[in-house]
């Protein structure tokens, strides 16, 4: 007892408990503001602990980061139900929770979200030992195979689009022309999307000394201006939210949506490029979910496992995974160190899940006030205008105009209505050709070589 | 909400969601999916799709004419910072490690280096080519040995804070000359331990040496020759060297002849070689290797 005692009252441990808890706090301002996504934050985190030289432990460094990445995961759900979807993996969820939000169960939904995150949460909590064993055997095995494996999620995403059009005219053509106006939108955005990402991928156009965050004018042109664009130009309101004392739901529900969400989550945190949106899709149709609230909640725990699970893998001694956007960010800085290392983030990470839902529920209620008394218009346009000048004084020109590109791209779906899901081509389709030994002959067409 | 109190932006909202036919609610589709009437956008709608097909096409189209046209900035060794990860630069340099074969893997890996500023001292950087780049580059006699000056391009990684580029197309390498030792075809320096110096830096040498101790990795063994320091001199056999070669392994209190690069190796020097044979063993304390 007195072991346990001496090992959690350490001040070395407690001082990490702080750091997490920042990072949770960051997490929850990032939350709140709309298109800001963590990974842009902690670039410019590490842009300042490089360039002022902040004399940070890499402990203290990774206890934050844990902190800002579990609390994301569970508070993202806010802005996406209430403020419009971030990113790609949020836009998968946003179709049954807008239904929801239309009724006025936001608040409801959000929790769902919150209890399939904490699902995810303690699932690996239990796994972290497993994982030791197991991923570095997944490593082996899938490493020749990674490009088929994602040439199949790719063929999977585009084939599970079906036509949306209804059309009862006499023509057959027109008919044909009709299912295929929204099929050949998505398949359109996609190819544009992974013409922009052989592009970014090869060539720098933004400033070497910002080529660690080369891909954040893509992403905030893919996802992020158009959510702030459509949030300018929506003319409709959230109406009054409900606020219930319990959440409809039982254990088994429970049981089912974490195991399905954690399938997505594991296969879109352990695969490269593959996102909790794709993971999910993937997972919820492998384990023919059929019910709203199961679907809100096994989303929940698919995009915290994604989330956290992917900076998780990065820490499993010797095997140095580097998945997920976060470890890409930090891996110059950190790495894998040893099995006690190890279990500190797994008990940082409970700690963190925790008091991120316990915070969640008095933030969803201030979000939802808010809503309801200040124009959300208001919000985006001074974001805009704000993100705009960001980007270009980290990324120079180059940066303005992939951002201008990607950007009407990113508005294709949202506004002809096809699944955001094809934007994610911008990353997938190039890893995948260049894994299968077929990249610089794409090149070499394009010119870039 | 009762009709009489509805603002005009509910009306507007209303009536461009709902089909006027119908009544039914269409979201943002232009025509009614169940009745096939066509419904009313606003004027910003529309504006915004034009910008998005605009921005998609011919802004995708003029950004690709850019990337086209422009070249991957030269950047030092020594600039690479974490900040540079990911970023896609070319470096000259001059070989300091490249044996103008392919590794086991098929794959190629050399050093180049660069003088930092007065002190002689030299800036390091891995460059590693994949096999199918590796082996277009072998067909086009383009591997590069050790004296070379280069321009290589690709994508910087850094990683534990070790910087390592990625050259990922044959066409990102140019020789810009040849090492005179690969023109004149000059013979490797036999030396002794104690005369090994950084001025020999990418130079093929011979030495001998009693064996002082040995670590065995998947890439190789690393053999600490005597030299009377308390460390002893290291010396890499790759695994291709060994697996190549029919000399047996040696062992403590052997004496090890050998011919391979001299390169860095963290901060110290360290001889190293991937080729068969080119390896000799005397001494009592010789086994067999296993097969």
């Amino acid at each position: 007892m007195q072991t346990v005692l001496n090992l959690i009252l350490n001040p070395q441990y407690l001082i990490l408990v702080y750091f997490s808890f920042i990072g949770v706090l960051f997490s929850l301002i990032v939350s709140f503001l709309p298109a800001l996504h963590i990974y842009n934050v902690l670039g410019i985190l590490m842009l300042l602990v490089f360039h002022l030289e902040v004399a940070l432990p890499p402990m203290h460094l990774i206890a934050l980061c844990i902190g800002m990445i579990v609390g994301y995961s569970i508070f993202n759900t806010v802005p996406a139900s209430f403020f419009g979807p971030g990113d790609e993996s949020m836009s998968y969820y946003v179709l049954p929770s807008a239904d929801w939000l239309e009724k006025g169960r936001g608040y409801e939904s959000v929790i769902l979200t919150a209890i399939g995150s904490l699902g995810g949460i303690v699932i690996m909590a239990i796994l972290a030992p497993l994982f030791i064993k197991i991923v570095p055997i997944l490593k082996t095995v899938t490493g020749p195979h990674l490009f088929w494996i994602l040439g199949a999620v790719i063929a999977y995403a585009i084939l599970s689009e079906w036509p949306k059009g209804l059309s009862y005219s006499s023509s057959r053509l027109t008919n044909f022309l009709e299912g295929w106006k929204y099929l050949g939108i998505g398949l359109l955005t996609f190819f544009l999307a992974s013409i922009l990402g052989f592009i970014v991928m090869n060539k720098t156009l933004v400033p070497v000394d910002f080529a660690f965050q080369s891909i954040t004018p893509v992403f905030v042109g893919l996802f992020a201006i158009p959510w702030l664009i459509t949030n300018i130009i929506n003319i409709g309101k959230v109406p009054k939210q409900h606020i219930p004392e319990t959440v409809e739901i039982d254990w088994a529900l429970v049981y089912q949506g974490s195991f399905s969400g954690f399938l997505g989550g594991f296969f879109a945190a352990f695969m490269p490029i593959v996102t909790a949106g794709i993971g999910g899709l993937l997972s919820s149709h492998a384990t023919a979910q059929r019910d709203n609230r199961l679907f809100i909640l096994s989303y929940g725990t698919c995009k915290t496992v994604y989330y956290v699970g992917s900076f998780l893998l990065f820490f499993i001694p010797g095997v140095y995974l580097t998945r997920g956007g976060l470890a890409s960010i930090v891996s110059p800085v950190m790495f894998a160190t040893g099995y006690r290392e190890y279990f500190l983030f797994v008990a940082i990470m409970v700690f963190s899940a925790g008091i991120s839902f316990l915070m969640l529920m008095p933030f969803t209620k201030a979000c939802i006030r808010l809503v309801e008394k200040v124009n959300y218009k208001w919000v985006s346009i001074v974001t805009l205008v704000l993100l705009i000048p960001a980007v270009f004084k980290f990324t120079g020109f180059g940066g303005l105009a992939i951002m201008a590109v990607a950007t009407g791209i990113g508005l294709m779906p949202v506004l002809f209505q096809a699944r955001r899901m094809n934007l994610m081509a911008v990353l997938l389709v190039p890893v995948c050709v260049s894994m299968a030994g077929y990249g610089n002959h794409v090149l070499r067409f394009l010119g870039l070589i | 909400m009762t009709k009489n109190n509805k603002t005009k932006q509910d009306e507007l909202y209303y009536s461009e969601t709902h089909c006027p036919s119908c009544a039914r609610f269409v979201g943002t589709n232009t025509r009614c999916p169940y009745c096939q009437a066509d419904t009313q956008k606003r004027l910003s709608i529309r504006v915004f799709k034009a910008i998005s097909v605009f921005l998609s096409t011919v802004g995708l189209l003029a950004l690709l004419f850019y990337a086209q046209r422009i070249e991957a900035p030269i950047v030092k060794i020594g600039d690479l910072k974490e900040l540079s990860n990911f970023g896609h630069v070319r470096i000259e340099g001059v070989v300091t490690y490249g044996t103008g074969t392919l590794n086991q893997w098929g794959s190629l890996s050399l050093t180049i280096s660069e003088p930092a500023g007065r002190g002689g001292k030299l800036n390091d950087l891995r460059v590693t080519a994949y096999s199918n780049v590796a082996k277009e580059l072998q067909e086009q006699g383009k591997l590069p040995v050790t004296g070379d000056r280069v321009v290589v391009e690709g994508q910087v990684r850094i990683q534990r804070k070790e910087a390592s580029l990625l050259l990922n197309a044959p066409e990102h390498l140019t020789i810009l000359e040849r090492a005179p030792e690969a023109k004149l075809g000059v013979q490797p320096l036999t030396m002794t331990l104690q005369d090994i110096t950084p001025a020999y830096l990418g130079r093929e040498i011979t030495v001998s040496g009693v064996v002082k101790s040995l670590a065995t990795f998947n890439f190789g063994n690393v053999y600490r020759l005597d030299d009377a320091s308390a460390e002893g001199f290291p010396v890499l056999l790759e695994t291709k060297a060994i697996k190549g070669s029919m000399e047996k392994l040696p062992e403590q209190g052997d004496v090890l002849t050998v011919t391979g690069f001299l390169v860095k190796y963290q901060d110290s020097l360290e001889i190293k070689t991937d080729k068969p044979n080119s390896f000799t063993v005397k001494g009592n304390r010789t086994f067999l290797r296993a097969e």
